[in-house]
């Protein structure tokens, strides 16, 4: 048997996807390899149902390209050329890859981030300059002053634990929204690659002070991209289906920055 | 190809068990259950304040409001009481119960379950679904969560 997108072999026609091209064949079936037209010129990187070129990143061909230049071609291309890199970059193939490099650099992110938090907490003492009785105030007082080295080994230990359940509900939450939206064309496997290379935004975390809030947003940016790219739907509808649960659904998170800087503006007026 | 499973009228929903799917309610379950589980043991549901900055600035609850009690309150298997507290969360999480068992026998035989439906149906789910989360946040917003 034969994919009818790519036509190359299918090594287990049983599967739900062509493994070279990622094309879906619940919606087109294989065909038997005598077919007629079969033995046409093989589309290298052929996509279900269309003509995009769409191969796996570099970070997918890491054992030709290496594990160094694998890693740099793949963050260099999210960074510096999300819209070419979303283009091409595969919707199917598995989700092992792509949650090995958005936790690899989430996680690079987290420890520098924990690094800096640690530092500001022995040079602000470990004491919060805001106090009161008010929910707000106490709750500024433990953002201020409430990140020790318990805190710290806590986030560092189970950081690598926690950043695939944040990926895996990051990508849930997006791709409901582009089910509400009609925007889903693709499954949540695309979603989620999307999500996970995205991450190397946080790679931003690495510069002090501003670096969280660059990631943050070139974050949200590298999200509109790729779901836009992925599910071949306009940046108007990526937009919506990224922020509009940062607005209505997940304002607690929202929350949760504007206390960050509210409590970094704090310490910085001690 | 491969599917086998339950099989519903292919005009409305179809759920079949395929091969090589992504366990998502596994995923999911498996995600929920460590959440229960850090609740339960850290007992988030009774920190004494919100970390919710629309109720705390506005006084309004957003329509996440009250889930992590939720939770708290199923992993006490209070669930009248969780349904009370924020009736989609609960459902939600109840939901994704059975979704996580389903996927939990199929992955040693390499499958997930996979849910598909009509387009018609899809677009009433949509519906269904905002309106739920609508009805939902009218209902936090009144009893004051």
């Amino acid at each position: 048997m034969i994919c009818p997108y790519c036509r190359r072999p299918l090594a287990n026609p049983d599967e739900p996807f062509c493994t070279s091209c990622g094309g879906d064949l619940h919606v087109a079936p294989p065909i038997p390899a005598d077919a007629p037209g079969s033995s046409e010129p093989q589309q290298p990187g052929g996509c279900a149902g269309s003509s995009d070129q769409r191969s796996g990143p570099p970070w997918e061909q890491r054992e030709r390209l290496g594990f160094g230049t694998a890693f740099i071609d793949t963050t260099k291309g999210v960074l510096s050329e999300p819209v070419p890199f979303f283009r091409s970059m595969a919707t199917s193939g598995g989700i092992g890859a792509p949650l090995f490099y958005g936790v690899l650099t989430g996680y690079i992110g987290l420890l520098a981030n924990s690094v800096y938090r640690l530092i500001m907490h022995f040079i602000a003492g470990g004491a919060a300059a805001v106090s009161g009785d008010s929910p707000a105030e106490r709750m500024m007082a433990a953002f201020q002053g409430g990140f020790g080295i318990g805190q710290f080994l806590i986030q560092v230990l189970l950081g690598p634990l926690f950043l695939p359940v944040v990926l895996f509900i990051g990508a849930g939450i997006y791709h409901l929204m582009l089910m509400l939206l009609g925007g889903a064309n693709k499954d949540y496997e695309a979603t989620l690659r999307v999500c996970c290379y995205s991450q190397a935004t946080a790679l931003f975390q690495i510069v002090p002070f501003c670096g969280p809030f660059v990631a943050a947003i070139w974050g949200l940016v590298a999200n509109v991209v790729g779901l836009s790219e992925a599910h071949g739907i306009s940046r108007g509808k990526a937009a919506a289906a990224v922020l509009i649960p940062i607005v209505v659904v997940c304002c607690c998170c929202v929350g949760g920055l504007l206390l960050m800087f509210g409590g970094l503006a704090g310490m910085l007026n001690r | 190809m491969s599917t086998s499973g339950l099989a519903l009228p292919r005009t409305a929903l179809r759920v079949e068990a395929r091969a090589g799917g992504l366990p998502l309610g596994l995923i999911f379950g498996g995600s929920g259950l460590l959440g229960a589980v850090l609740v339960a043991l850290l007992h988030l549901d009774h920190l004494g304040m919100t970390m919710c900055a629309l109720k705390l600035i506005t006084g309004i609850p957003c329509p996440t409001c009250g889930g992590t009690r939720a939770v708290g309150l199923l992993t006490r298997l209070d669930v009248p009481g969780a349904l009370a507290m924020n009736p989609l969360v609960a459902l939600g999480a109840l939901l994704v119960v059975p979704w996580f068992l389903a996927d939990l026998l199929l992955v040693f035989r390499r499958r997930a379950l996979d849910v598909s439906v009509t387009p018609a149906v899809a677009r009433l789910l949509r519906v269904g679904v905002v309106a739920a989360l609508g009805a939902n946040w009218l209902y936090l917003v009144l009893v004051g969560r």
